[in-house]
């Protein structure tokens, strides 16, 4: 967090030469404008190995097992914003082996960061020649002329971006920023620095005692090289170290690739469904599962279609004032989306199964986006199983209202239900229930678009949910059901109501 | 009584058919690349709930950035690049190599910044225009449409 960085500076600085100190005023404000930023987030993504992490790994831990440990200690809030640790947030993603042909023990040294950076990054260079390894630099080290006219015949230029991969290289040699380290994190190598210049991005400081603590890095200052053989040692420790920390992060996250960990949990929200949706906590939905189990095992495919687990919860307001008016019939009429029962969740698949177990001769509707030529799951697998059902189908459409349909294509489909329903004085009702087994458990298949007939002015239907009460169970659902009289399948090609047969 | 007159209550809407996220950077290529790696793979997954993908929002100007995004998207048509967003960031994200003028940069100049940002893609701004790196063509969006921002690590006041 940038806030934190900088406040850390407010501190440090006060040993700096002043003539490159930040105005104590103008950070102090900066600090306050970026709190704000970071206060309106609505959640914080922090790699676990992170600029501070150093502050909460004690002395005491010795081995990388125990220094790891000790990250699991680190805040789980940043100015009341909840923070989610994650792998390394490189976006590499670079997956084969590095082509370079390192034939000898080898460092990887990037040029970057300020000028006296790159000089000091030169100073280095025959020290780890000198030190028996060969030293690999990225091409646009040369082409830019980090690389100084005398180290130009010292080292070798690395085709390959991903070289620090390469086994025989043994660490990296970087200016210690985030996007260096996490590479490195994922080759399993360490991060080694010519140390912090004053001037230079304080988040560099601070990252160096990160390194240094998890002992994955040294910084190895110009004119203080250890003699060849111990600095073989110490490469030879750290990259052991560095080893270490990959297997303890892959073994924590299953993943290296934080940006994808990221993105699958942010996909867990808002961002990664449609608006409107609410969806409930794994543990709610290990609750709601364990019902439904208990009444209705689900040994169908149902328990693995992606759409199962996804929860909604009915608009509980609109639905109440409508239910409390007892002098007027309602006149609003509600559209159920797909899954919209507490317990329930929603999958096409478990209403055709529950239609074929049920053994009805359904119709079936024209509604997903899914097209012949790109079926998607899970119409293409029922659509061969729909063969021994009488009728003709191009494709296998089911009722996800709104799940996934394009606005025309929703409209469109409420449009030509709503003339249907005008002309005959009926009430239009999309709706969708989920029961796995249908016919396991003795029970009628839903149905999944319902029309139902006006009766002396009120609509009987909504009192099937009494008290606001959604059917928590097949077996309560079984009490709701309307029944085959009152159950109505639109035909596919004319729109025409036709009774479903049962 | 009939369907035409009955007010029809949508408990929930899925209609969100041209939904954008807001892709806020710092300095350098990384912030972007992370920002679109992300991005990616969230459509990747929209792509198999059947929702629609979303299109990412950068604050990008320059042909060299727009170059290295078309080159690493999965789906180019998907990036949108603001060339207006960018000139309102832009002092913050250029100034991230000398720090004493970034720090100023952040201390004084929020305010305004805020103020831009919030025309841009407030909730009462107007519909925006970007450029498709994919197509090259003209996209227009409503601030309505972002449905969420990803923020990889900028330094300007957000827009909530």
């Amino acid at each position: 967090m940038a806030s934190q960085l900088w406040q850390d500076l407010r501190q440090e600085q006060l040993h700096y030469d002043p003539s490159i100190q930040v105005s104590d005023t103008s950070l102090a404000k900066a600090i306050e404008r970026m709190q704000e930023v970071e206060r309106g987030y609505s959640r914080i993504f922090l790699s676990k190995v992170n600029s501070f992490s150093y502050l909460y790994i004690p002395l005491s831990a010795k081995t990388m097992e125990e220094k790891y440990k000790a990250l699991g200690h680190q805040p789980a809030s940043h100015l009341g914003v909840p923070i989610e640790y994650t792998p390394p947030m490189s976006p590499n993603t670079a997956a084969v082996p590095p082509k370079d042909d390192v034939t000898r023990p080898a460092m990887y040294v990037m040029f970057s960061g300020t000028g006296s950076g790159v000089a000091g990054t030169n100073a280095l260079i025959p020290d780890l020649v000198a030190a028996g390894y060969d030293v690999y630099v990225s091409p646009s080290a040369m082409k830019f002329g980090d690389v100084s006219e005398a180290n130009q015949r010292l080292v070798k230029v690395a085709s390959d971006p991903n070289i620090i991969a390469h086994p025989l290289i043994i660490d990296g040699f970087a200016r210690p920023g985030f996007g260096t380290i996490w590479d490195n994190e994922n080759a399993g190598k360490g991060t080694n620095s010519p140390g912090h210049n004053p001037g230079d991005d304080h988040e560099m400081a601070v990252n160096a005692k990160t390194i240094a603590a998890l002992e994955i890095g040294e910084v190895l200052a110009p004119g203080a090289i250890p003699p060849p053989e111990e600095l073989r040692k110490s490469k030879v420790q750290i990259a052991f170290n560095a080893g270490r920390l990959k297997e303890e992060q892959l073994m924590e996250f299953g993943t290296k690739d934080g940006l994808g960990y990221i993105a699958e949990k942010v996909a867990q929200g808002p961002i990664g469904h449609s608006h409107g949706e609410v969806f409930l906590s794994e543990d709610q939905r290990a609750t709601i599962r364990a019902e439904e189990e208990a009444v209705a095992p689900d040994v169908s495919q149902g328990s693995k279609v992606p759409f199962r687990g996804r929860y909604r919860h009915l608009d509980e307001r609109t639905l109440g004032a409508m239910r409390s008016d007892p002098e007027d019939p309602p006149l609003t009429v509600l559209e159920y989306d797909p899954g919209m029962f507490a317990w329930g969740s929603p999958s096409a698949h478990d209403m055709v199964d529950a239609a074929l177990s049920g053994n009805n001769n359904i119709q079936v509707t024209t509604v997903t986006s899914s097209l012949p030529e790109s079926p998607s799951y899970p119409e293409v697998t029922y659509k061969s199983d729909l063969k021994s059902v009488p009728g003709e189908f191009d494709m296998v459409r089911m009722l996800h209202v709104g799940e996934n349909l394009l606005e025309e294509e929703y409209e469109d489909l409420r449009n030509r239900l709503g003339e249907k329903v005008k002309e005959g004085g009926f009430f239009l009702e999309t709706q969708r229930v989920y029961i796995p087994r249908a016919a396991e458990i003795g029970f009628q298949p839903p149905h999944h678009i319902a029309i139902y007939q006006k009766q002396g002015g009120t609509l009987v239907h909504y009192t099937d949910f009494p008290d606001g009460r959604y059917p928590k169970t097949q077996r309560e659902l079984q009490n709701f059901h309307p029944g085959p009289e009152r159950l109505y399948i639109l035909d596919k090609s004319t729109t025409e109501p036709h009774k479903l047969v049962s | 009584m009939t369907l035409g007159e009955t007010e029809i209550t949508r408990a929930t809407s899925n209609t969100d058919k041209h939904p954008a996220v807001l892709i806020r950077t710092g300095g350098g290529n990384a912030p972007s690349l992370m920002g679109l790696r992300v991005l990616d793979r969230i459509n990747a997954i929209r792509i198999s709930r059947r929702l629609p993908p979303v299109d990412g929002i950068f604050p990008i100007a320059s042909e060299r950035q727009v170059k290295m995004l078309r080159g690493e998207a999965n789906d180019p048509n998907r990036v949108l690049v603001d060339s207006r967003y960018a000139a309102i960031v832009d002092a913050y994200v250029a100034s991230h190599g000398q720090f004493k003028k970034h720090i100023e940069i952040v201390a004084t100049q929020s305010g305004d910044t805020k103020t831009h940002l919030m025309q841009r893609f407030g909730p009462n701004a107007d519909m925006f225009d970007t450029v498709s790196i994919g197509s090259g063509e003209t996209v227009t969006h409503s601030p309505k449409d972002i449905i969420g921002v990803l923020d990889a690590g900028s330094r300007y006041p957000g827009t909530d």
